[in-house]
């Protein structure tokens, strides 16, 4: 072992140019340190056998670095830009307050041309008519049918998600990956796309979860995948 | 390992490839299609790195964003006469690696190589945790699966700076000066680690049969 350090060592000394001799082997020396071991080498016989040790190391390494490459997740930087937007409190989708119906319903007919607009309200009144009339007291119709709206739905406690389809994602490639992570969309999309999913309530519920999210994450449809955390609002 | 398959979202726009500066520059500026250029650049050399350095696949995602999401928030301090894009960026990745492993409780920091006794590795071995050899003659240098599979093992009994030294230098081919400004001490200092990691490297995989790989002189 070196008893000078290695500071202290003249440049071209047997230690000092042994230090260099990785660097020389991965071949990024300076041409002003590259001058000096070559001449060192040419009459060193441990120093030359020290750098095919080496260049064995080099060349080793680099080969189990082509054997184990690795690449980002697909939706790796979808999720950097969701970190961002936190970070910057910018509001995300899913917090993003939404506009009452009463607003929204302003901001629309407010958009709309004044014919079509006083059309539109004309038969708004004549549906409210009806409505009242269906509605009031000793007026409903007896019912011997059920509608789908009238199924009675499991209450969703079950833990939720936020995802976002990619364009290309076609209902029925929707409809396929919420069957196979036995989720049901509860909310969405908004303006910027994204879905609220709710997994079925049970005991494996974070299992369920990290599974769903695996699954999401694998797919190519699905641009994010995210956890509610307890801050965040459906 | 972590095997991802490549992002298939293109860049739209990068009909020219532009420069590191310009990139770092238009991020400084906030531009997210700039930063997904870099990400897109480095984050797959940055990931190979950390997952030598973590050792755990399951980090290095989180570990890559949390590199990236610094390089959004701290761009306009890039200063390209103080050295290159890479070099920083491997700096800043190298740090949250060292964080990860502190939150992970795997930091072995304090266990110099020196402090890695016979004793530690032959208990090591005595839990299994020893790759078993090809059978090959005490003099035999071998490339390949065999020499790839005892190496990846003796490399993760290093010490955590004694292995990003080896694998900056060898697995980056990374200048010495660079892996100094990485790993935040002086050039020397990364030389004398060098010296110290290979001997322990070449004493590891003497004991596995593979001799005149890695040993460094004693002088």
């Amino acid at each position: 072992m070196p008893t000078t350090p290695p500071d202290q060592l003249p440049p071209d000394s047997h230690e000092a140019i042994a230090m260099l001799l990785p660097w020389y082997a991965n071949g990024t020396l300076t041409p002003a340190e590259t001058a000096p071991v070559e001449q060192h080498l040419a009459r060193c016989h441990a120093c030359r056998a020290e750098l095919g040790r080496c260049r064995t190391l080099v060349a080793a390494i680099g080969q189990e670095n082509q054997r184990e490459d690795w690449q980002p997740a697909p939706d790796g930087f979808d999720r950097l830009l969701a970190q961002i937007d936190r970070l910057e409190g910018k509001p995300i989708p899913a917090v993003t307050r939404h506009p009452s119906l009463l607003e929204r319903l302003g901001a629309w007919l407010g958009a709309t041309p004044a014919p079509v607009r006083w059309t539109l309200a004309l038969e708004s009144l004549a549906v409210a008519a009806l409505l009242l009339v269906v509605a009031l007291p000793g007026t409903r119709l007896p019912s011997d049918y059920e509608t789908l709206s009238g199924v009675p739905r499991p209450p969703a406690t079950g833990p939720r998600l936020r995802v976002v389809f990619a364009d290309a994602a076609t209902a029925k490639d929707i409809q396929s990956l919420l069957q196979e992570i036995d989720g049901s969309i509860v909310a969405g999309p908004t303006a910027l796309g994204v879905y609220t999913v709710t997994l079925p309530a049970g005991a494996r519920s974070e299992q369920l979860l990290a599974a769903a999210l695996g699954t999401l994450r694998a797919r190519p449809h699905v641009r994010l995948a995210e956890a509610f955390t307890d801050g965040d609002n459906p | 390992m972590s095997q991802h398959p490549a992002p298939s979202r293109s860049v739209a726009g990068t009909a020219a490839e532009k420069t590191d500066l310009e990139l770092i520059r238009a991020v400084a500026g906030k531009d997210r299609h700039a930063l997904k250029q870099l990400y897109e650049r480095y984050a797959p050399r940055i990931g190979r790195y950390l997952l030598k350095l973590l050792k755990q696949p399951e980090l290095v995602d989180e570990a890559v964003n949390d590199t990236m999401l610094a390089l959004w928030q701290s761009a306009d301090r890039f200063d390209p006469a103080a050295g290159q894009l890479l070099t920083w960026l491997f700096g800043i990745a190298h740090n949250k690696g060292l964080k990860t492993l502190r939150r992970a409780g795997r930091f072995r920091a304090d266990r110099s190589i020196d402090t890695l006794s016979a004793d530690v590795l032959d208990e090591a071995e005595d839990h299994g945790q020893t790759p078993q050899a090809a059978p090959h003659g005490p003099e035999q240098t071998v490339l390949g699966w065999e020499l790839g599979g005892i190496l990846q093992w003796a490399l993760e009994q290093l010490s955590t700076e004694h292995r990003s030294v080896i694998e900056l230098a060898f697995g980056e081919e990374l200048a010495y000066p660079q892996i100094a400004e990485i790993v935040g001490c002086p050039p020397n200092t990364v030389k004398t680690r060098m010296f110290h990691a290979r001997k322990k490297l070449a004493q590891l995989l003497a004991r596995r049969g593979y001799r005149d790989v890695a040993a460094a002189r004693e002088e």
